[in-house]
């Protein structure tokens, strides 16, 4: 025992002692075992990016913090970077763009499983208090080996994810603040004869996902959906594929492989 | 805590992950129930935490670490259900013990030094309870004090020394008072 260094800390810790409960109630055990059998566990890039970072005994042992300084030029260099990329984006006129012909072909349609794997590539996660309340987490550069089951052979091969997000904190309908998480992946499929990169964005609030999680309602929050566009032997091919979580860590995956890309949706700009 | 259980339950295994609340739960049920005063709320902080750690293991880089990131959660889910509970108010009531009927002054005074300093726990804020509780009762360094709450050292030094400071000061003004007291009724 850390021995207490006065003899007021002594009778504190012995107070303590008196007062704490020597059993819990007898239905703590099965109450929380089954509310954790209800439970789902989060993949492993939701539940590194909610726990905040924690070091023990010196070193990391969740997350992976560095300074806040870091985390609000970041923040404002992308929200910089951002701002100027609209502005941009909103001074150039569209290019005309020639009709599409409607593909006949049908798609090759898969399935498959994907299973959360090592960390390949560590990163930078920072958790900051954000400017209005409450605290964000901004992470970057992680990267995960996954391992991947495909009924396509061309999708099988050596899977990496690596991901990015940041927290904002944005009005709610209802006028409080809270807090949203927008996510980017990219996925990147290699094998003998090519390989497939492609990503997919999430923005949801980690409130509303655990919701519908712990009552089995949710949708959208755990439906990613990816495209991927195939390189060397894939070239001119496109996967579109929904990523559902499986519960534990991992996901299942359906989809189809388009011969060419996904018809572009022109952007409609009112004639002046 | 076996570290092959915590690798078991971050692998997914729900067998393991019941086998690690069952041997932790008293304790956790423990420390929340002093942080938060109060049985019923303890329970759900703990079922909470319990909830938290499984929906969030895969976060958990170090097996070894499992007893102090489950405090990490246990606190966090005590300072939500405090945060629940803020607008409840209880009403105190002091009761000045009656002094003729003890035998000595030693077992009254030994009595009121107990009774104040849990009366003075009670009104601390809950953050220097926290660190209180998990520094005299968990019995841990203050430097795993402050990693399990997420604050600088000197935070939880002086969380530490503001909450028994609080609670010294509190005694012995009572039992100033209890001794003017009794030497009144002796004269």
């Amino acid at each position: 025992m850390t021995p207490p260094e006065t003899r007021f800390e002594r009778s504190v810790a012995d107070l303590l002692a008196e007062l704490a409960p020597s059993h819990p109630p007898v239905d703590l055990i099965p109450e929380t075992e089954h509310a954790v059998d209800e439970t789902r566990r989060w993949p492993r890039w939701l539940a590194i990016l909610k726990e905040p970072p924690m070091r023990h005994r010196s070193h990391l042992v969740v997350g992976s913090p560095t300074a806040r300084v870091a985390a609000i030029a970041v923040v404002t260099l992308l929200m910089a970077i951002l701002g100027v990329g609209a502005l941009v984006a909103g001074a150039q006129s569209p290019s005309p763009m020639p009709p599409e012909e409607v593909s006949a072909a049908a798609p090759v349609v898969f399935d498959g499983h994907i299973e959360c794997g090592p960390e390949v590539r560590s990163g930078t996660t920072i958790s900051a208090p954000i400017e209005g309340g409450g605290s964000g987490t901004w992470r970057r550069g992680y990267a995960w080996q996954q391992t991947a089951t495909m009924s396509d052979p061309r999708l099988e091969g050596t899977h990496y994810a690596s991901g990015s997000y940041d927290t904002y904190l944005l009005p709610s309908p209802g006028g409080d603040l809270e807090a949203k998480i927008a996510y980017r992946e990219t996925q990147r499929i290699v094998n003998d004869d090519g390989a497939w990169q492609g990503s997919m964005i999430t923005f949801v609030a980690p409130e509303e996902r655990d919701a519908e999680r712990a009552t089995g309602t949710g949708t959208t929050a755990n439906v990613l959906t990816y495209l991927l566009v195939g390189e060397g032997g894939y070239e001119g091919l496109t996967a579109i594929y929904d990523q559902v979580w499986d519960g534990a860590c991992g996901f299942d995956v359906r989809g189809i492989i388009l011969d060419g890309d996904l018809p572009p949706a022109e952007p409609f700009i009112p004639e002046q | 805590m076996p570290r092959e259980l915590v690798e078991r339950a971050m692998r997914g295994d729900r067998e393991a992950f019941s086998a690690l609340l069952r041997t932790a739960a008293p304790r956790q049920y423990a420390v929340a129930h002093l942080i938060l005063r109060d049985g019923d709320r303890a329970q759900d902080a703990v079922q909470e935490a319990f909830v938290s750690a499984w929906k969030g293991l895969s976060a958990l880089r170090d097996p070894d670490a499992w007893g102090a990131w489950l405090h990490r959660l246990t606190v966090r889910a005590c300072y939500r259900a405090a945060r629940r509970e803020k607008h409840r108010r209880s009403v105190e009531l002091h009761v000045m013990p009656d002094l003729e009927p003890a035998g000595s002054e030693e077992p009254l005074t030994a009595l009121l030094h107990r009774d104040q300093l849990e009366r003075e726990l009670d009104r601390l804020p809950i953050e220097q309870r926290a660190v209180i509780v998990l520094r005299y009762f968990a019995d841990l360094p203050l430097d795993q004090v402050a990693a399990i709450l997420d604050i600088p050292i000197g935070t939880a030094k002086s969380r530490q020394s503001r909450g028994l400071s609080a609670m010294r000061a509190s005694m012995d003004a009572s039992l100033e008072a209890t001794q003017a007291l009794a030497v009144e009724r002796a004269s």
